[in-house]
C-alpha cells in the first residue's frame, strides 16, 4: 500500500515516528505438524517433508528442525492411482515417478498417518493449467552501476505471456539464479498474484526482476498455477513474511492450509498440499 | 418524600429505585382511604357533600357558584373509600379536587395554556439550544430544543420563569398566564471574568454529571489543545469514559467496545463519512464553528439511527444577527479564519470559516529528496446562512467542504467530504415545532499513479441524499418527538481507469450499490412524578438494497468466493434485492433519589445497515462503505446500562458510575488475506459473527471554580466470535477473541487551573492498557521460508499506553474600548517523551532468511506546540 509511505513521511516530518528492532521471548504454544508438499506436472519424484513447529527463535535453521519420521504418506489421484511414498531421509518422503506424474485436470489428495497414529487428510486439490512463457529477455542499463560493486550493472529481466480469460487465474512465480553450477532459489522475489488487473491480456515487458549483476549467470522464472484456496494460503504467507507490516494491515492470523486431522478439524497441519502445473523459462545474462 | 438513607442507596441501587416508585404511588394521605358507606346509589351533588361532612367529618372548601349542586351523581358501589367517591364526583361533574391540610378543595378545573418562545444571545442573536427553563417554586421545567425553541404548558395563573444557560446571566421573568403567550428571551453572556462565586445549580438541575456525558463543553474543547496544539473535538471527546482510539493517531474512535464504523458523526444533521484529516491526527470539524456538540452512547433518542455505538451530533454556529465579528488562529499545523455577521440585521445572518494546513510549505527545505517534491495539505470550509422569515418560520442552509491532498512523484491522493443541509423550522400554534431537512452529503477518495506504464486513477466514494421531518410536540407532562427519516445512498466501491491511451491498465469498475433506509420514529419523555422520568423511544427502520445490480449466486456447499459463483441474477433499477425491517425500541427510566442523587436505567436497541470495510488497524481514507445486502446482514446491538449520578460537597463535584452490557449480532470482519480493493466478490470476503462488550465507567468532575477537571477510570472489554459452517472461514477456531480495540483499563485525567484573568494552565493524562496484537506461538520452515506460526488471534498485548500533556494559555487583558480578545496557547505534548508502541510485528530481516520483531512508535519525543487565536 502506497498509503504507508505517506504515513511515514508525515510522521517522520512532524514527529519522528520510528521503527525499532526489539528482543522478544515468545513462549511456544499449540505445536503442530508441518507438511511441505508440492506436486506438479513435471516428471517427479515429488517430495513431501514432514516436521514439527518450534519455539519462535527468529532464525532460519533447517538442521534444528524436528522431523516426523516413520509416517505413512500416500498421494491419491482421482484416476484411482495411489502412491505410497518412501522415506529417504529423516522426514523426507519421495514419490515414485514411474507410478505417478501430475496431469492438469486431475485431482489429488494427500494422506498422512503419523508415527503416533494420527491420520491427516488434505482437501482435494485440482491441477489447473498455467499458460506458457512465450519469451524471456533482459536489458542492461550500463549507466546504472551498483554503488557497492563497480563491476555490477543494472539488469532487468522480462517475460511475455498470455493470461487466459475470462476466468480468474491465480499464480505463484518463483525466481532462481544459476551460477557456479548450482541453482539458488531467491525467495525474496517469490510473488503471488492473480489476473485482476490484466485478465485475458497478452503481457509483454512483464518485469521479473530488476537488480545489479555481473555476467555469466543464468536466471530462471517458473510460473505455477494455484487454486483459489492455495492462493489464499500463499497470500497470507506472503504477507507474514515478505510484506510483513503490522502498521496497517492485520494479517498476523493463523494460516490454515488444506490438511486436517481426519477426526478433529481443529487439529490442522501447517503448510499446504499444493498441486500446480508449472511453466518455466531461462535466460543467460552476459 | 422522606429523605433517603444514603447508605441504602450505596447498598442496593435497585431497591432504591423501587422505593422511589412506590413512594410516589402510595404516598397519599390516609383521609382519602377512609371508608364511606352510601345508603343509595344516586345522590345530588349537594346532598352527597353534606353527607360526607355530617357523617364522616370531611371538610370541604368550594365556591357554590362554580358547582352544579343539583346534578345527580351515580355510584356503582355503596361501600367505597373517600377517594373513589371523590373521583366519581370529579368524573361526572368535570370538577377538580385537591386535599390540602385535611380540607378537600373543590373547584372548576383550571384552563391550561402554553408559554413558548425562542431563547437567543443578546449580543449575537444566535439561538441557544438546550437552555434550561425552570418554573420557580415548582418541580417543573423544560429545555429549549436544538433551535432554541421552548414550550411549556401550565394551568392558568402567575408564574416566575427562570431562564438559565451555561455561561450566561440568569434571567427571571414573571408571567400572567391567561392565554397562550410567546415569551422570547435574550440572554446576556457573562463577562469574561473569573467566576469567583460558585453558583449553586437549580434544584432541578442536579444531574450535571449525567448531562456532561451528553453535552461537550465547547469552551474546553477550544482551550485545551488535544492534538498537537490544535483544538479538536474528536480528540477531546476521547477524554470521556469509554471513548478511546488505539495508538497515537487513527481516525477512528471506539465507544464502549464498539468498532469505529459504529459511530455516527452528524454535522448540521448531515452524515460525515470520514471524520479524519491526516489519517486521523485531526478531525474535519473546525473548532471555531462549533455551537453545540451532543454525544450519545446510551439512551439514544429514536430520531437517531443507522449506527449502533454512538452518535455525535454537531451543530454549527448560525452567525451573529447584530454585528460583524472575526476570529483567526495560527497553530503548528494549520491556521484558520472565521467571519460572521448579519445579512439583514435581526433577520438574516451568515458564518464563513476556513482552515488550511501549511506544513507542506516547509517540505522543500528538507534534505530528503522524496519529501522535497511531496505535497500534503488539508483544508476545510464551513458556512451557514440563517434567515428568520417571521416568528413562526426560519430557514437555515449549511455547507461543509473539506479535502486532504497528498502527492509525490509516483502517487497522488485526494479525499474529502461535502455536506449540505437545507432546513426549515416551522411552528404550528405554540406547542408543535417542526424541522424539515433536505440533506446531501458525499465522500470521495481518488488516488492516481500518474507516472508508470500502468498509469491509472481509482475512485471510491459514497453519495447520500436524505429527507427528514421531525416534529416536537410539547404537552403538559410529555414531550413527544416524532418524524420520518429517509436516506438514499449510492455506494461507489471502486473504479480504476487508465490515465492515458498508452497506459497498460484496463478499466475496472465495481458496480455501484444502492440502498434506501427509511424510518418512522417516536420519542416520548414523560414525567411520571416530580422525581421519576420515563423516556420511551421507538424507531421502525426499513432497509432496501436496491438495483440495478448483478448479484452473484454462490455454490451452497463451499465457502463463497469468486470460483464458487454458480449464477448471476440481474436486478432492475430500483428493484428490491433484499429488504430488512427492525423495530428499535429504546427506554430509559430516571429516578431522582434526592436533590443530589439519581439513578438511570436504559435499554437501547440499535441497528446498522451500512458497513465500513477495512482490513486495517486504523481508519484510512481508502476504506469503503458497503450496504447490507443478500449476503451481508445488518449489525444489531442490544445494550443495557445502569447509571448512578450524584453531586457531592454542595454541588462542587459530580460523580457518576455506570455499568453496561452490549450484545452485538452480525459484527463484521474481513477474511484475513483478502484484498478489498476493486473486489467484485467482496461479499464473499466478509465474515459475520457475534460480539459482546461490557464495562464499568466511573467519573468524578468539578465544573465550577478556578480549578476544574475530570478524572475517570473505565474497565471495558470487547470480544468477537466468528464461527462459520466452513472450517476455512472460522476465525480463532470459532471461539471468542478480544477485538483489537479491547482496552480493559482506561484512566483519564483532564484539568484546568485558572490562575487569574491572564493565565490558565491545563494538563491531560491518559493511561490505556496496550491493545491486543497477534504474536507468533512458534515457527516453521515451509517452501524454504521461515514462517511465524500464529495459533490464535490477539493473543498478546502491546505495552501499556500512557502520555501526559501540559500547557498554558495566556489571555489578552480586556480593557475598556478594546474590542479584540486574544489568547496564546503553549503546550508540551508527551511531556516525558514516552515511546508508546503503535504496533509490534514480525518481518523478514533484510537480505537474510531470518526474521525480526519490530516495534513501531509514532511519537517518541516531547512535542512543543504554540498557537494564537484572536477574536474581534
Amino acid at each position: 500500500m502506497k498509503m504507508r509511505n505517506f504515513f511515514f513521511i508525515i510522521f517522520i516530518l512532524i514527529i519522528t515516528g520510528c521503527e525499532e528492532v526489539i528482543e522478544l521471548d515468545l513462549p511456544e504454544n499449540n505445536p503442530r505438524i508441518i507438511v511441505d508438499a508440492l506436486i506438479t506436472d513435471k516428471y517427479g519424484p515429488y517430495t513431501v517433508k514432514l516436521s514439527h513447529s518450534q519455539k519462535y527463535s527468529f532464525k532460519y535453521e533447517q538442521d534444528t528442525s524436528v522431523f516426523e519420521t516413520g509416517a505413512v504418506v500416500i498421494i491419491h489421484e482421482d484416476s484411482g492411482i495411489s502412491d505410497t511414498l518412501t522415506e529417504t531421509e529423516k522426514g523426507t518422503y519421495i514419490s515414485h515417478p514411474e507410478l505417478l506424474t501430475g496431469k492438469t485436470g486431475h485431482s489429488y489428495q494427500l494422506e498422512i498417518v503419523t508415527s503416533a497414529g494420527k491420520r491427516y487428510i488434505s482437501d482435494t486439490e485440482t491441477m489447473l493449467d498455467v499458460p506458457a512463457i512465450n519469451s524471456i529477455y533482459y536489458e542492461r542499463d550500463l549507466a546504472d552501476r551498483d554503488p557497492g560493486n563497480p563491476n555490477y550493472y543494472r539488469f532487468n529481466v522480462f517475460i511475455d505471456w498470455q493470461d487466459p480469460g475470462p476466468e480468474r487465474n491465480y499464480y505463484l512465480r518463483k525466481f532462481s539464479y544459476y551460477w557456479s553450477g548450482v541453482w539458488h532459489d531467491n525467495i525474496h522475489w517469490n510473488w503471488v498474484f492473480n489476473d485482476k488487473y490484466f485478465n485475458g491480456m497478452y503481457l509483454t515487458l512483464d518485469q521479473i526482476v530488476s537488480d545489479y549483476g555481473g555476467t555469466g549467470f543464468k536466471i530462471r522464472v517458473e510460473q505455477f498455477s494455484l487454486t483459489k484456496s492455495a492462493y489464499d494460503f500463499w497470500i497470507l504467507i506472503h504477507r507474514q513474511t515478505q510484506e510483513a507490516d503490522d502498521l496497517v494491515v492485520n494479517s498476523s492470523t493463523p494460516v490454515i492450509g488444506n490438511i486436517y486431522n481426519a477426526s478433529d478439524p481443529n487439529d490442522y497441519a501447517l503448510g499446504y498440499f499444493q498441486v500446480s502445473s508449472v511453466k518455466s523459462a531461462e535466460v543467460w545474462i552476459n | 418524600m422522606n429523605p433517603v438513607n444514603s447508605s441504602k442507596i450505596y447498598g442496593a441501587l435497585l431497591i432504591a429505585a423501587l422505593f422511589c416508585i412506590t413512594q410516589s404511588i402510595y404516598g397519599q394521605n390516609d383521609i382519602l382511604e377512609s371508608k364511606i358507606n352510601l345508603n343509595k346509589q344516586e345522590y345530588e351533588l349537594k346532598s352527597i357533600l353534606n353527607l360526607l361532612f355530617d357523617e364522616y367529618s370531611v371538610n370541604f372548601s368550594y365556591n357554590e357558584k362554580d358547582l352544579p349542586l343539583a346534578k345527580v351523581i351515580h355510584f356503582s358501589h355503596k361501600q367505597q373509600n373517600l377517594k373513589s367517591v371523590l373521583d366519581e364526583i370529579s368524573r361526572q361533574t368535570v370538577l377538580d379536587y385537591a386535599l390540602r391540610d385535611e380540607i378537600i378543595i373543590i373547584k372548576k378545573p383550571l384552563k391550561k395554556y402554553t408559554v413558548s418562545g425562542n431563547i437567543t444571545d443578546t449580543n449575537s442573536g444566535e439561538t441557544l439550544p438546550y437552555a434550561n427553563i425552570v418554573v420557580t417554586d415548582k418541580q417543573l421545567g423544560t429545555v429549549s430544543n436544538k433551535f432554541g425553541f421552548y414550550s411549556i404548558t401550565l394551568t392558568e395563573g402567575t408564574y416566575t420563569l427562570t431562564f438559565n444557560y451555561v455561561g450566561y446571566n440568569v434571567i427571571q421573568k414573571t408571567i400572567e398566564l391567561t392565554g397562550n403567550i410567546t415569551v422570547n428571551i435574550d440572554l446576556l453572556p457573562k463577562t469574561e471574568t473569573l467566576e469567583e462565586v460558585i453558583i449553586k445549580p437549580e434544584q432541578n438541575d442536579i444531574l450535571n454529571s449525567e448531562k456532561r456525558l451528553v453535552t461537550l463543553d465547547i469552551q474546553k474543547i477550544k482551550e485545551i489543545p488535544a492534538s498537537l496544539g490544535e483544538a479538536d473535538v474528536l480528540r477531546y471527546c476521547q477524554s470521556m469514559p469509554s471513548v478511546v482510539s488505539v495508538g497515537e493517531a487513527g481516525g477512528g474512535y471506539f465507544v464502549r467496545g464498539g468498532a469505529w464504523d459504529q459511530n455516527l458523526m452528524l454535522l448540521d444533521e448531515a452524515v460525515v463519512y470520514n471524520g479524519a484529516h491526516i489519517e486521523g491526527f485531526f478531525s474535519v470539524f473546525n473548532p471555531d464553528i462549533l455551537k453545540d456538540v451532543k454525544f450519545y452512547k446510551e439512551g439514544i433518542p429514536a430520531k437517531y439511527g443507522g449506527r449502533i455505538s454512538s452518535i455525535m451530533d454537531i451543530t454549527q454556529k448560525e452567525g451573529n444577527m447584530k454585528s460583524y465579528h472575526f476570529s483567526a488562529g495560527v497553530g503548528l499545523i494549520a491556521s484558520k479564519l472565521m467571519i460572521e455577521g448579519p445579512i439583514i440585521k435581526d433577520k438574516a445572518s451568515f458564518v464563513l470559516a476556513g482552515r488550511r494546513s501549511y506544513m507542506d510549505i516547509f517540505f522543500k527545505y528538507l534534505p530528503d529528496e522524496d519529501i522535497k517534491d511531496s505535497k500534503y495539505y488539508f483544508y476545510d470550509i464551513n458556512s451557514r446562512l440563517n434567515f428568520i422569515l417571521n416568528p413562526k418560520n426560519r430557514l437555515y442552509f449549511s455547507l461543509y467542504s473539506g479535502d486532504d491532498h497528498l502527492k509525490d512523484n509516483t502517487y497522488d491522493q485526494r479525499y474529502g467530504n461535502l455536506t449540505t443541509t437545507f432546513r426549515w423550522n416551522h411552528l404550528f400554534g405554540s406547542r408543535l415545532f417542526s424541522n424539515t431537512s433536505l440533506i446531501y452529503s458525499d465522500y470521495v477518495m481518488q488516488d492516481r499513479d500518474p507516472g508508470s506504464d500502468w498509469s491509472w486513477k481509482n475512485t471510491v466514494g459514497i453519495d447520500h441524499y436524505e429527507f427528514k421531518d421531525n416534529f416536537s410536540w410539547y404537552l403538559a407532562s410529555h414531550k413527544i418527538d416524532f418524524g420520518v427519516d429517509m436516506q438514499y445512498v449510492s455506494f461507489h466501491p471502486g473504479h480504476r481507469e487508465p490515465l492515458s491511451d498508452s497506459s497498460l491498465s484496463v478499466n475496472i469498475k465495481i458496480p455501484d450499490q444502492q440502498s434506501l433506509e427509511s424510518a418512522i420514529y417516536i420519542d416520548d419523555c414523560i414525567k411520571l412524578t416530580p422525581r421519576l422520568e420515563f423516556f420511551m423511544g421507538l424507531r421502525l427502520s426499513y432497509f432496501m438494497n436496491l438495483g440495478p445490480e448483478d448479484i452473484f449466486v454462490y455454490d451452497q456447499d463451499s465457502p463463497k468466493d469468486e470460483t464458487s459463483i454458480t449464477d448471476t441474477i440481474h436486478y432492475r433499477n430500483n428493484q428490491a434485492i433484499k429488504t430488512y425491517a427492525y423495530p428499535e425500541p429504546r427506554f430509559s427510566l430516571k429516578c431522582n433519589l434526592s436533590d443530589n442523587q439519581a439513578l438511570k436505567l436504559t435499554y437501547d436497541r440499535t441497528v446498522q445497515y451500512i458497513h465500513r470495510i477495512t482490513e486495517n488497524y486504523m481508519a484510512l481514507p481508502t476504506d469503503m462503505y458497503k450496504p447490507s445486502n443478500k449476503y451481508v446482514k445488518p449489525v444489531l446491538c442490544d445494550q443495557v446500562s445502569l447509571g448512578y449520578f450524584t453531586a457531592l460537597k454542595d454541588h462542587l463535584f459530580d460523580l457518576s458510575v455506570e455499568i453496561y452490557y452490549k450484545k452485538i449480532q452480525h459484527v463484521t470482519e474481513v477474511k484475513p488475506g483478502s484484498d478489498i480493493y476493486l473486489n467484485s466478490t467482496l461479499d464473499a470476503d466478509i465474515l459475520q459473527g457475534d460480539g459482546k462488550a461490557y464495562g464499568i465507567e466511573t467519573m468524578l468532575s468539578k465544573t465550577n471554580g478556578i480549578f476544574t477537571g475530570t478524572v475517570s477510570y473505565t474497565y471495558s472489554r470487547s470480544f468477537k466470535k466468528i464461527e462459520s459452517e466452513y472450517k476455512q472461514e472460522n476465525l480463532n477456531f470459532g471461539k471468542f477473541y478480544p477485538a483489537h480495540y479491547d482496552i480493559p483499563h482506561q484512566f483519564k485525567l483532564i484539568a484546568q487551573y485558572k490562575l487569574n484573568d491572564k493565565w490558565s494552565f491545563h494538563a491531560d493524562f491518559l493511561y490505556l492498557t496496550g491493545r491486543p496484537v497477534s504474536l507468533p506461538d512458534g515457527q516453521y520452515i515451509y517452501a524454504e521460508t521461515l514462517i511465524p506460526y500464529y495459533s490464535g488471534i490477539n493473543n498478546h498485548r502491546l505495552p501499556d499506553f500512557h502520555r501526559l500533556n501540559i500547557g498554558a494559555t495566556r489571555y489578552s487583558v480586556s480593557k475598556p474600548g478594546r474590542k479584540w480578545r486574544g489568547y496564546l496557547n503553549f503546550s508540551l505534548y508527551n511531556l516525558y517523551a514516552r515511546k508508546n508502541a503503535y504496533s509490534i510485528y514480525i518481518r523478514r530481516k533484510p537480505m537474510t532468511r531470518n526474521t525480526e520483531a519490530v516495534n513501531f512508535t509514532i511519537i517518541e519525543t516531547i512535542v512543543p506546540t504554540l498557537s494564537y487565536n484572536i477574536e474581534f
